[in-house]
């Protein structure tokens, strides 16, 4: 095993890195003189992973799409029963999640640590699929889907996915369709469990109230697996372009819902400069300060619901603005009238030092929370980042970097989707 | 926590916390719910927070907050019991993490107190009718974006139909209709009247009071003529009376299912915390009825808890349900609200709650908001409990308490929201 150890002196805070001799990361940050822990197991496995092979694989194996999300319910159960009840037996909160590229088993508790800790690593670790249990679960799992369609939230941006790319996975739904899910069978959850859920495909994220040797202790006592595996994911060619450049549903909302996006070029990722660059650009730009913002509201096109996101993963990036207006189309517009203009004028060197403070700050602020912490340590591990790198990204980012950003919103790649209320 | 005296009828709060790389203060104002003026009140923290004497407009005030690194400032109301709450909070970092040696800290709690005192008032005394027509605008908007959130919207369908009648009957931020009434001179007498009237409590989270935030809010007070009205602290319950039931149709492919149980009288808080585990019993954690019986054995619905609202006497069990399954899902539900009054529960689940719920008490301490909101209703507490004092409360409830607290739940309304005929 080996072990980084890093400090920050401005916050006066610090985290370790372990490497297990079977490759599984674990992140811990000490906060002592909080009375919790919160703690996710992960893997770097999500619902775009849907057709992938292993170093010892000559061919890919195609699965369903709603597996990976159905394999992190499956995984709650064991031949005892349901992993939850364990959880609740010692007080903790205990939850999961599946996104496009991740996969995180996690709980909260303030007493019993090692009980918990124990206990997550090893149910994840001890999978338990039969023909009756997967049956129970697609009915479950038909129900969730039909309730996220009934989110106009959730709709809108899936429209939009599927409208900005041609074959990316990502335009997927993260929990399939009825349809999909009901071609899940034990022998392909085991077949993705036994690729994907490697000690060195994982991560353990640990921040609170808890002791560096110990959490280690329990990891290399519980985690058994040996060797390391390599695993390709088959990622489909990607046209440039968008797939179309306007979609729409219509739902039981009061009004016109929508996500405009830019579909952004992704080479091996998206680096943390690049992120960071774009945030700060979208606030200058599109923030609650902006002259844009407050014209876009003086016309009664947009409210506070307005926002905008950088969403992007290992394969994908999009620039999104989302909000409510009467005139999606005159919204999407005024966007790129904006991006034109910075293009033409440049950045605003007063509003980029109040962007750059204000993000900072956040950032900062994000320290207080043992929540926030595993969250960005999650990152970290997915990406292959250091926590700490943000001090001296904020102190070398020039606005020359925001115009880079502009310069890649490119109008011939945007899709509006909008959710239209029921005539 | 240390109380500190800011005027005769103000009342400071001081939680420490050195965990925090911020501090949070707050101003809470109480007043009595009334029809007249709902929907003025409910839209002040909208309006106040959007720009002040200082900072004519949201653009100016968000670039000032955004100099002082991200600082939040927030409005927000809700009804507590019968009356409303409309609280101003700020949460900035600690002046050590500024990187230019500018205080955030003190500009911070300066800006708090100008947004809530120092309102942008135009020529005529009152406030501008730009500002007033932007927010309501806002305002409504927010208003017909809650039928959005379907879980939500059935809830407040349900209390409304419990309370009906009644100002608390109304939403959080009232109907459209009163939205739409809004005037500018309602408004301004509205704040007037918090302002004037409300009964205020401040909390500040944090490692110390921040230097003259004290002296700051007095002098603040000080130049207002201070009356505060009398608050309902006894609020009205529901109706006794025989179960019934409400059916909405929407365009919708899940139904929704809230049921309104009327719950005993707390004359206590050990009362009160065997209420907690009572109904985390019945539809908490994992060992909960709802979640192991109507979700897991009789795969009746996608997620069944139970929630109370304990100053208004009354608990709300939702669910998300397939509209065939509406029927027997409320079957199901009642038969497990009988089960837990005639106290069939076992001595291991009891446990598995009061570890749950210390748990959740205990982690409160973690995060500022959730500690100021612990706080944020002292004014209407007879016994005002720290975090650690309901935790051994907790802790000490037994089997006979809780089925006790059970032995009261009497289901009054059973409220659907369903899909309409055609789209089944």
């Amino acid at each position: 095993m080996t072990t980084e150890v890093f400090k920050s002196d401005f916050l006066g805070e610090s985290y370790s890195v372990s490497t297990l001799k079977n490759g599984l990361k674990v992140f811990v940050f000490e906060k002592p003189q909080y009375a919790s822990a919160y703690a996710v197991f992960g893997t770097k496995y999500g619902s775009i992973d849907i057709k992938f092979r292993t170093d010892s694989q000559q061919d890919f194996t195609e699965v369903p799409a709603g597996i990976a999300h159905f394999l992190e319910h499956k995984l709650f159960e064991s031949e005892e029963g349901d992993a939850f009840q364990k959880f609740g037996e010692n007080g903790a909160y205990a939850n999961a999640y599946t996104s496009f590229d991740r996969t995180g088993y996690l709980f909260s508790c303030t007493d019993r640590l090692e009980s918990n800790l124990t206990h997550l690593l090893s149910f994840v670790s001890d999978p338990y699929f039969t023909e009756e249990t997967v049956a129970k679960e697609q009915g479950i799992i038909g129900q969730e889907i039909k309730m996220y369609d009934d989110s106009p939230d959730w709709r809108v941006f899936f429209n939009m996915l599927t409208a900005i790319y041609h074959h990316n996975p990502v335009r997927t739904d993260i929990a399939g369709t009825v349809e999909s899910i009901a071609q899940i069978t034990p022998e392909l959850l085991y077949s993705c469990y036994n690729t994907f859920y490697h000690p060195s495909n994982m991560f353990l994220c640990i921040a609170g109230n808890v002791e560096t040797q110990k959490v280690l202790e329990i990891a290399e006592k519980v985690i058994t697996t040996e060797g390391t595996q390599t695993i390709e994911s088959f990622e489909p060619d990607e046209p440039d372009t968008v797939r179309e450049a306007y979609c729409e549903q219509s739902l039981d909302v009061a009004k016109p819902l929508f996500n405009f996006g830019y579909k952004q070029k992704v080479e091996g990722g998206v680096g943390f400069k690049t992120r960071l660059a774009t945030e700060l650009l979208l606030e200058i730009m599109a923030g609650h300060s902006s002259n844009f913002y407050t014209e876009l509201v003086q016309q009664e096109l947009i409210n506070p619901e307005f926002s905008f996101e950088h969403f992007t993963g290992r394969s994908y990036s999009v620039i999104i603005f989302s909000g409510e207006s009467k005139d999606p189309r005159a919204v999407a517009e005024k966007i790129k009238a904006e991006v034109a203009r910075i293009r033409a004028e440049g950045i605003d060197e007063e509003a980029f030092t109040r962007a750059k403070r204000k993000s900072f700050g956040q950032t900062v602020m994000m320290f207080n929370s043992v929540e926030g912490i595993c969250s960005a340590l999650t990152e970290c591990a997915m990406r292959r980042e250091e926590l700490f790198e943000f001090e001296q990204a904020y102190a070398d980012l020039t606005s020359d970097d925001l115009m880079e950003v502009v310069y890649n919103m490119d109008d011939s790649k945007t899709a509006l989707s909008v959710i239209n209320p029921l005539s | 926590m240390e109380k500190i005296k800011i005027t005769d009828n103000c009342e400071l709060l001081f939680v420490k916390n050195d965990r925090f790389k911020t501090t949070r203060m707050t101003l809470n104002f109480f007043l009595p719910l009334t029809e007249e003026g709902y929907s003025e009140l409910a839209i002040l923290p909208f309006f106040l927070t959007s720009c002040n004497s200082e900072y004519k407009t949201p653009e100016l005030l968000n670039r000032r907050l955004n100099e002082l690194y991200g600082a939040v400032i927030s409005g927000t109301t809700e009804k507590v019991g019968d009356n409303r709450r409309v609280g101003f909070s700020v949460s900035a970092l600690n002046d050590r993490y500024s990187i230019d040696g500018s205080k955030p800290m003190i500009d911070a709690y300066k800006l708090l107190c100008s947004t809530v005192f120092s309102p942008s008032i135009g020529e005529d005394g009152l406030f501008c009718t730009q500002d007033i027509d932007r927010e309501k605008r806002l305002f409504c908007e927010n208003i017909q974006a809650e039928k959005n959130d379907k879980r939500a919207w059935a809830r407040s369908r349900c209390e409304g139909e419990v309370f009906k009648g009644s100002p608390y009957g109304q939403p959080d931020l009232g109907t459209l209709d009163g939205a739409e009434a809004i005037t500018r001179e309602g408004v301004f007498a509205a704040w007037q009247r918090l302002v004037e009237r409300g009964v205020l409590s401040a909390v500040v989270v944090g490692e110390s009071i921040p230097d003259g935030f004290v002296d700051h809010l007095k002098s603040c007070l000080g130049k207002i003529e201070r009356c505060p009205e009398e608050l309902i602290r006894s609020s009205a319950q529901p109706a006794d009376g025989e179960l019934y039931e409400v059916t909405d149709r929407e365009d919708i492919s899940q139904g929704k299912l809230v049921i309104g149980v009327k719950i005993g009288a707390m004359s206590s808080p050990k009362d009160r915390a065997a209420l907690a585990v009572a109904n985390d019993l019945l539809g908490g954690g994992t060992y909960s009825k709802f979640f192991t019986v109507v979700r897991e054995q009789l795969h009746l619905c996608y997620y069944c808890s139970s929630r109370v609202e304990r100053r208004k006497g009354i608990m709300y069990i939702e669910s998300g349900v397939e509209a065939e399954n509406a029927y027997k899902a409320k079957d199901a539900i009642l038969q497990q609200l009988e089960s837990m009054k005639k106290g069939e529960f076992s001595d291991k689940d009891i446990n598995s709650s009061k570890m749950t719920l210390t748990n959740s008490v205990r982690t409160c301490e973690d995060t500022a908001s959730v500690i100021d909101r612990w706080y944020s209703a002292a004014e209407l507490e007879d016994y005002l409990l720290t975090p650690e004092e309901y935790r051994r409360l907790i802790c000490e409830v037994t089997r006979e308490d809780v089925a006790a607290a059970a032995a009261a739940f009497s289901p009054r309304i059973v409220y659907y929201l369903l899909p309409k005929e055609e789209n089944r």
